[in-house]
């Protein structure tokens, strides 16, 4: 597990098609956040170093957290080609929400195939903390 | 999991059958040869093959094809047809994510000697004019509305008219390049945003574009009739609908995720999230898929465009007809005779192509007598098939779609770094035009099944007839 918080810190696992990404954090929306990295690094190399460049506002679907907030991050790719390197999350009365830090698609370096939707994520508590794991389809 | 863990029985010449257990209405049915066994045990893919025999007014089978693997609800290389005026149902997990992705094949009137003193050239020029890769943008430019609307109305059409092909090409792609009853109203507006700016354009992952030339003839009248004789050099290209088609998948699943219990179905998996193709889900997505499907035609056709445009470059008037443009991820209606009686059925193809037999109305004049081209694109660096439909055909007339993988991205990048097996490819011969170098290492050919196997199996499994081999000379990735 790799991540740039002490506390935080995400994975990708092999899948014979796609790719899985696991992500921790001691907070819903740390973790939360891990996972938009973990997504990122996917396809980006080192997505975590990346020094974001934009800021796009979001509200995390409290039904589908982890799923919504990273089929939000491929959509922010495809529509406004910006890779979202990270998240700045934090709980709200209405649920998590907060800003998808991002870089210019032309500004990375492409390490593998680029993600297009998210298989299925699930956000849950795990030993005091909190885990996401979510297939992702490419 | 594995096929004892099954109760795999061996039923014919590579087909093997897992008997109906708990929720199964019908059994599973895997063709495959021993020999792809042990890489189709590796992942869940059997497990699923067991899955979809569960779906609602799903007939006959669930079939998987030789190339199986783990894929998103269906298993990739499955195929099942459920009876539409039975409650029969559709899932978006057995189209898959990027709906009517697909091959097409152009045939040149080069030969080998003609292409390789300018092979370096040609290639150079297909990496510059064929969009790929993050944010390149698509041959057509960014689309209004109301030209989307037309793109997923009208499909291949739009940009033949448009000036991106010749009426041949419409003659010679499934469906006349325009699936009917597009419903581009429940093509929600993110959807639309993604697609945009994509029109024309490869994408990454398994999706590429080749030069190739025929080095194995099996069936010299068929070949012939392909145009496909010895040192031919063809075009393939592979993609599909891009973001657009992506969005699609996904809004539809959340809904049809909550109206399951609306309609009393129960899945194993919900992945296999589905909808009576006869209620207002259902038939919202089959008019969202179709709208898809429409724009991966344009899709391929526009790439078409650039690579006639990038021959012409360098080797002046070149002849680059379309031979065959085919989806193989799509759930179509069609009419199939199941237990003696007529039925029409919602048939879902994921990672598995249609193969028409020879005869069929559905064919172009030219095709009739031969039976529909099944294009069967391998892995970068080993070869790829061109098949024909055959009377009598299994798997309500369906055939594999490549060599399928093996090995996770993961994996396949421990063991090679992309800048090394583009060496390993250009001393093979292949030029390799990559846009992320490192990217490549994930589509290593070892990454994949052997794709001779796989036809081979194919063959003996009576899914279809082997036609010709064709081999790289040379690759664009994203």
């Amino acid at each position: 597990m790799t991540g740039r918080h002490a506390e935080r810190s995400h994975r990708l696992r092999p899948h014979t098609a796609d790719a899985i990404v696991e992500a921790r954090g001691s907070t819903q929306a740390d973790c939360l956040a891990e996972a938009v990295t973990a997504l990122a690094e996917v396809y980006v190399a080192d997505a975590a170093s990346l020094t974001p460049t934009h800021r796009i506002p979001v509200d995390v679907d409290p039904h589908d957290p982890a799923g919504s907030l990273l089929e939000e991050a491929l959509f922010v790719l495809d529509a406004r080609g910006l890779v979202c390197v990270g998240a700045d999350l934090a709980r709200s009365h209405a649920g998590v929400s907060g800003h998808l830090l991002a870089v210019p698609a032309g500004d990375v370096d492409v390490t593998g195939s680029i993600p297009k939707g998210i298989a299925g994520a699930v956000l849950r508590p795990h030993d005091g903390t909190w885990e996401i794991e979510a297939i992702v389809d490419v | 999991m594995t096929a004892t863990a099954l109760g795999l029985e061996a039923v014919g010449p590579a087909q093997w059958r897992i008997a109906p257990t708990g929720a199964m209405r019908v059994p599973g049915v895997v063709f495959a040869s021993a020999e792809l066994f042990p890489a189709i045990e590796g992942d869940q893919s059997l497990r699923q093959v067991a899955d979809v025999a569960s779906l609602p007014g799903v007939v006959e089978a669930s079939y998987a094809m030789p190339d199986m693997h783990w894929g998103y609800g269906f298993p990739i290389g499955g195929v099942a047809a459920t009876d539409v005026e039975a409650g029969g149902v559709v899932s978006p997990g057995g189209v898959g994510f990027d709906i009517s992705c697909g091959v097409r094949v152009l045939v040149s009137d080069l030969e080998r000697g003609d292409v390789s003193p300018r092979l370096g050239r040609i290639m150079d020029r297909l990496a510059e004019v064929v969009p790929c890769g993050l944010g390149r943008g698509g041959v057509w430019g960014a689309r209004s509305d109301e030209d989307l609307d037309e793109i997923l109305v009208r499909g291949a059409e739009a940009a033949v008219e448009a000036g991106f092909g010749d009426a041949a090409d419409l003659t010679h792609c499934e469906d006349g390049g325009r699936l009917a009853g597009a419903a581009p109203d429940h093509v929600s507006a993110r959807a639309r945003e993604r697609g945009r700016g994509q029109v024309g354009s490869l994408g990454s992952g398994n999706h590429f574009l080749e030069v190739q030339v025929v080095d194995r003839v099996f069936d010299t009248a068929r070949a012939e009739a392909f145009g496909l004789t010895p040192d031919r050099v063809c075009v393939m290209i592979h993609t599909g609908s891009r973001g657009l088609g992506h969005q699609v998948c996904a809004d539809h699943v959340h809904v049809m995720e909550r109206s399951m219990g609306r309609y009393g179905i129960a899945v194993p998996d919900r992945q296999l999230a589905c909808a009576p193709v006869r209620s207002p889900e259902g038939e919202a997505y089959m008019g969202a898929m179709t709208a898809a499907a429409n724009y991966g035609r344009v899709n391929r056709q526009l790439l078409t465009h650039a690579s006639r445009r990038a021959f012409e470059a360098v080797c002046g008037r070149v002849d680059l007809r379309l031979l065959y443009d085919v989806s193989h991820n799509l759930a179509k209606l069609e009419d199939h005779v199941v237990s003696g009686s007529r039925r029409l059925l919602c048939v879902h193809r994921k990672g598995a192509t249609r193969a028409l037999p020879p005869g069929h109305a559905e064919l172009p004049a030219a095709l009739r007598g031969w039976g529909q081209p099944v294009l069967v694109p391998g892995s970068m660096g080993t070869a790829s098939y061109v098949l024909s439909g055959i009377e009598g055909g299994p798997a309500f007339n369906s055939c594999c779609h490549g060599a399928g993988r093996t090995m996770s991205r993961h994996a396949a990048k421990r063991q090679v770094r992309g800048d090394e097996l583009a060496r390993r490819l250009e001393a093979g011969g292949i030029r390799v035009r990559a846009h992320s170098m490192r990217g490549l290492a994930e589509e290593a050919p070892f990454a994949y099944k052997d794709v001779d196997a796989v036809v081979a199996a194919c063959e003996e499994a009576g899914l279809a007839h082997v036609v010709a081999r064709v081999t790289p000379l040379g690759v664009v990735k994203g």
